[in-house]
């Protein structure tokens, strides 16, 4: 998978960049709207990451740019900018996402394994892990083939916990993906406990190995590797 | 309680008029003066002319006098020292016309060869008196035709002279960012409106200027802001991943974790504020609020689950408000936390729609400061660790939308209400 960054703070690309590398992405990083369009003329790419506020112009106009040249390539549109106009701009020029800055890096990657998943015809729509299945298509979750009876919530928690494994998942990043908006950051987050219970319970009554660990207090991480 | 408003064209009307009347009796009182002194004059003069006749009469025939209408002569033993001629008006039957009439009667003293006499003479004064009248009938009547033609006058001119006001106060009613400039000219011979148009197109010019240049700074400041903010959050995350930190550590990196998204809230929000200040949502239209709320409700029932709350809605299938949808979702989503999070634990919340409107009722503690202040931005109720800024958003999208909020807190329970006032 190829990955190209346009965002002109140096540190939050290669922040982002390093993260998918290690992910097993190629990514590259283009800081101007100038060096996103050279980059885009000679290579193909399956996902650009836009940032708008760029130095030399609006992102917004890339959009386009980048279709017409490769039809495959995804596009998910990061800003600062947090207004409802950008936002359906965005998504009108035909973007397949759209990220608010700060963003959790968990988000971010869900984001992009949602939006390649989606561009990706004929492929597998299963995440395997040892026992465990994840069928995409199907929003079902097995181990040795047992379905998991799960909540939409619970399914949700969990594909966010795969996508993310062996990174640390804090507690609001978590409350932000399930609930978005709604989810009010003064009160406590009991709530997400009970999920992570009952998602352990299922699990281990399935006969899997447990994988969600609490760290610090802070939030949970899915660990590709209990020992 | 204002004052009664009156139009200025009225109002200079009505002091004219008032001053046009004050003038004119001071002109009338003048006048009628001039009448007196003019009419003592005459009279004093017959009244002379009558005195050198009695004089002569005493002197030669004497008797001629007695019982006469003429004059009323009576000898005396001598003249009241320092007495000096007086003059009294009175009612008299007048001989010839059988009418009463106005009689001046002058008493006085003579001496004649060496005889004192007081001598009394009557004169009609009546005509000289109707002269006098007649400087108030004519001047009554002047000022009544001079004021109908003012009032006439101020009738025919007002719809015209005023019209270039007039349309100057439209555009200022009608005025929004960014029209200036794209407003027609409004042509006027009149100093005064000329100058209001020219003021009220440089105030537009620096009204703009100052909005963009707002705007500017609040979109570079999110700008500028939320990129480090994303660069601290995502350091922190990463160094809570890394399985090696000591618990001390843990816990100064949860805290920065903590702050900074707390920061990244407060800038949003305070966005937030600022877009619906300048009116960025336009995208008004008549929504029917019962699927959107019944959108949140479903949103939020694990929140209200955690808490045990009950939901009671009754939803009228018609009730609608005029807004940008955006800005209903915010409400309600604001409107809805604000409910849970200050509702007693196992309590009910009840939302309601109707002809009074949208109520949202949560039972809960008394709130620690005055009920009117809880719409102030950074207002946090009984400890609570929220921006406080969630009603000031909702109070903000009211008042752009037309929409009224109150709030009251009654026998344990926080009301609030939203109405629309035009809709009544």
């Amino acid at each position: 998978m190829k990955l190209l960054v346009v965002e002109d703070n140096q540190e939050l690309t290669e922040d982002v960049c390093t993260f998918f590398r290690e992910d097993g992405f190629v990514t590259e990083a283009a800081y101007t709207i100038q060096q996103a369009r050279e980059k885009v003329g000679v290579y193909s790419y399956d996902l650009v990451i836009l940032d708008l506020g760029l130095p030399d112009g609006n992102g917004l106009d890339l959009i386009g740019e980048i279709q017409q040249q490769h039809e495959g390539t995804a596009i998910l549109v990061l800003t600062a900018r947090d207004s409802i106009d950008t936002k359906v701009q965005g998504l009108e020029q035909g973007a397949d996402d759209y990220l608010t800055k700060p963003f959790h890096k968990a988000e971010l990657n869900a984001r992009v394994h949602s939006i390649l998943r989606r561009r990706i015809s004929g492929g597998s729509h299963q995440i395997q892990l040892h026992e465990l299945t994840v069928d995409l298509s199907a929003r079902k979750a097995t181990i040795h083939n047992n379905v998991l009876n799960l909540t939409r919530k619970e399914y949700d928690l969990l594909l966010f916990l795969v996508y993310n494994k062996n990174l640390l998942l804090t507690k609001e990043s978590i409350a932000e993906h399930l609930w978005g908006d709604h989810f009010d950051q003064a009160d406590n987050f009991d709530f997400i406990y009970n999920h992570i219970k009952n998602l352990r319970r299922k699990i281990s009554q399935a006969g899997g190995k447990n994988y969600i660990r609490s760290m610090y207090g802070m939030g949970y991480k899915f660990v590709s590797d209990p020992s | 309680m204002s004052k009664r408003k009156f139009r200025l064209l009225s109002k200079a009307v009505f002091f004219y008029l008032l001053f046009t009347l004050v003038s004119f009796i001071i002109s009338a009182l003048i006048l009628q003066r001039e009448a007196n002194d003019h009419m003592h004059n005459i009279l004093e003069n017959r009244f002379h002319h009558r005195e050198h006749r009695i004089e002569y009469i005493l002197k030669h025939e004497p008797d001629k006098l007695q019982n006469s209408s003429y004059a009323h002569v009576r000898q005396v033993d001598h003249v009241p020292e320092g007495f000096e001629p007086f003059y009294t008006d009175t009612l008299m039957l007048n001989e010839h016309t059988r009418r009463e009439n106005i009689y001046r009667k002058k008493t006085t003293y003579m001496t004649v060869e060496g005889t004192h006499y007081k001598v009394e003479m009557t004169k009609e004064a009546d005509e000289l008196y109707r002269f006098k009248d007649d400087v108030f009938h004519i001047v009554l009547p002047v000022f009544l035709i001079l004021a109908l033609a003012i009032l006439l006058a101020n009738y025919i001119l007002s719809g015209h002279l005023f019209e270039p006001f007039r349309r100057i106060l439209g555009q200022m009613a009608s005025y929004k960012i960014g029209q200036a400039g794209s407003l027609p000219s409004i042509k006027t011979t009149t100093y005064e409106f000329d100058r209001l148009k020219q003021l009220y197109q440089r105030m537009q010019q620096r009204i703009e200027n100052d909005y963009f240049q707002l705007k500017e700074y609040t979109e570079n400041m999110s700008h500028e802001l939320q990129t480090p903010l994303s660069i601290i959050q995502n350091k922190t995350e990463a160094m809570l991943s890394q399985n090696n930190l000591s618990t001390i550590q843990a816990k100064q990196v949860k805290a920065i974790y903590e702050e900074t998204q707390q920061l990244s809230r407060l800038g949003k929000a305070l966005n937030l504020i600022t877009q619906i200040e300048n009116q960025e949502f336009q995208n008004i239209r008549t929504i029917k609020t019962a699927p959107v709320i019944e959108g949140h409700l479903e949103k939020v029932r694990e929140m209200t689950d955690m808490k045990e709350l009950q939901i009671k809605k009754a939803l009228d299938p018609k009730h609608a408000f005029t807004i940008d949808p955006g800005l209903l979702d915010v409400m309600l989503r604001n409107l809805l936390k604000n409910a849970i999070r200050y509702a007693s634990h196992g309590s009910t919340i009840h939302v309601e729609t109707g002809d009074a409107g949208m109520r949202f009722v949560n039972q809960g503690e008394a709130p620690d400061f005055e009920p009117q202040q809880i719409f102030d931005r950074f207002r946090r109720g009984n400890g609570q660790k929220t921006l406080g800024l969630g009603l000031s958003i909702v109070k903000k999208i009211c008042q752009v939308s037309g929409l009224e909020i109150s709030y009251e807190y009654k026998e344990g329970h926080h009301i609030f209400a939203i109405t629309n006032p035009t809709s009544e």
